[in-house]
């Protein structure tokens, strides 16, 4: 499944927020097809390499490569455009407009008016409420919301930013499923998730992140086993 | 005569939301009060003087023409005003303060090139017959400064409403990082949204300079307050708090007019808006919505 080619190639990447350094020298890559997690403690640098991938933060230094080109210096929309689409941390819902209108934004990329019948299929709560306020739904029904809409964009590497984040344990569950689902029809995902063991369990691989730098990387079942991860992370 | 009142207070109105419909645009939008909007106004109307005296251009090709140069004036201020400061991500006063600079500096060059006389728009303009309905007289120059004002205001809500384009710039009004990850080119949308307001500003310049049969550099200022006044009391950043507002300021000084004397005009609509502030800060059709990064 996985091509030997990188679809996204980090190098070397550093970015601060005024004189903190949030990502330190960070490099990874994720191929097609795979799920990649990133995880590791608060504050390891996990969403700011997100935010940096998506062309929202400015890399101090290092190179992103996407399909072997350099795009470190692309604006935001052109890297949606290209298929790096993100669900970021908080989901970004736009709650003044219609769920209907969100997921018609999601394809604003590809123009004209989308097809929205596959995602309602997939997420049904979703068109019951199609002519509600996007800040009307719940924690759980936003999230597909947010990932529904990302789909929309037609991503070929879909990242997501903690979807489980401050979700009802049952939601959350719910919310990998549909990951692991979204994955075996073959999408490239990266993940950043702060539950561990989830990440661990859905990913083919992962690196970890402290202080803003890959301190580990490799399959998700080797890293599971790792005393250090277990110690650090999963309260072995 | 209360009829006749209320057709003068929706024609005075009318221009008063235009000019608001813009203002606000550019607040919700992109998130500045722009200052020079006022400068702009006045602008749009010396273009359609320029053309229709200098080049002798008939009216209706004059207005969209005005209305071209004072958004391209709109856009020239986002570009090297507004864009380098949200480069460089300076805080909220700073873009006031520049917009300030760049109003004054458009009413010294008006004063410069124009001179400081209050110039009018050629006589035989418009026909200056009436309809009478009823007690109601309404010159033909007022009904089609109104229908103008309405049409360009129907406009921009069926943009923002039922397009893709008015979808996006709905998001990005929301929060240009969510639209941003959408794909959704903001920049791009900032400088069109300075051009719309612009030109939609400079209309409205020249629909007051028709009304009141008088065009000056310093027009600007005044309608500036006025334009200020309309959205706060609509509340800010609102579209049709903005058409609302810019409504009702233009009832008030109707009828300020009517019932007091025209010296108290601008006294009877200030002290409204204080009192409206204090009674709901929000605006009288504004949420307190807030706009996330």
């Amino acid at each position: 499944m996985n091509d030997a080619r990188p679809l996204l190639q980090i190098d070397g990447l550093s970015v601060a927020y005024g004189h903190v350094e949030a990502v330190k020298g960070l490099s990874l890559d994720v191929r097609a097809g795979e799920m990649v997690a990133l995880v590791g403690a608060n504050g390891a640098g996990k969403s700011t390499t997100l935010l940096a991938l998506s062309g929202l933060v400015r890399p101090r230094s290092g190179s992103i490569r996407w399909e072997g080109q350099d795009i470190t210096r692309w604006p935001a929309h052109r890297r949606v455009a290209g298929g790096l689409v993100q669900v970021p941390e908080g989901r970004a819902i736009l709650k003044t407009l219609t769920v209907r209108e969100n997921l018609e934004l999601g394809a604003f990329p590809r123009g004209g008016r989308p097809d929205l019948g596959p995602v309602f299929e997939r997420f049904p709560i979703l068109r019951t409420r199609a002519a509600q306020l996007a800040g009307n739904l719940s924690g759980g029904e936003q999230q597909m919301l947010a990932i529904g809409r990302a789909l929309l964009a037609e991503p070929r590497l879909l990242m997501l930013d903690e979807p489980s984040m401050g979700l009802a344990p049952l939601v959350a569950r719910e919310i990998f499923a549909i990951l692991r689902e979204i994955h075996q029809q073959g999408m490239t995902v990266l993940l950043v998730e702060q539950n561990v063991r989830q990440a661990l369990k859905l990913a083919d691989r992962a690196y970890v992140l402290e202080t803003g730098t890959v301190t580990l990387g490799g399959p998700a079942a080797d890293l599971a086993d790792d005393p250090r991860v277990i110690a650090a992370y999963l309260g072995g | 005569m209360f009829a006749q009142q209320i057709v003068n207070a929706i024609s005075l109105g009318s221009v008063y939301a235009l000019f608001a419909l813009g203002f606000t645009l550019v607040f919700g939008i992109l998130g500045v009060i722009n200052l020079s909007h006022g400068g702009i106004f006045m602008v749009g109307a010396y273009a359609a003087l320029l053309l229709l005296t200098r080049f002798e251009i008939p009216f209706w090709a004059a207005l969209p023409l005005a209305m071209l140069a004072a958004g391209l004036l709109g856009l020239a201020i986002d570009l090297l005003i507004l864009k380098q400061l949200r480069k460089r991500g300076a805080p909220h006063l700073m873009p006031m303060i520049a917009t300030i600079g760049a109003a004054i500096l458009m009413t010294s060059l008006s004063q410069g090139l124009f001179g400081s006389e209050t110039r009018r728009f050629p006589l035989d303009l418009f026909d200056q017959e009436s309809f009478s309905w009823g007690p109601v007289t309404i010159p033909v120059l007022q009904a089609g400064i109104t229908a103008l004002s309405v049409l360009l205001m129907l406009l921009m809500v069926w943009v923002l409403k039922r397009t893709r384009i008015g979808q996006a710039l709905r998001a990005v009004a929301e929060s240009p990082k969510a639209a941003s990850l959408l794909g959704i080119p903001v920049e791009r949308l900032f400088h069109l949204t300075s051009f719309v307001a612009a030109a939609l500003g400079g209309a409205a310049g020249i629909l007051i300079g028709l009304s009141f049969d008088a065009i000056s550099p310093f027009m600007g200022q005044p309608m500036l307050h006025k334009g200020i006044a309309a959205i706060i009391l609509g509340g800010l950043g609102d579209v049709r708090g903005a058409v609302l507002g810019g409504l009702f300021l233009g009832a008030a000084e109707v009828f300020a007019v009517t019932v007091l004397s025209s010296e108290y005009r601008d006294a009877l609509s200030f002290g409204l808006l204080f009192l409206v502030l204090l009674w709901r800060p929000q605006g009288l059709f504004g949420a307190s919505a807030t706009r996330s990064a």
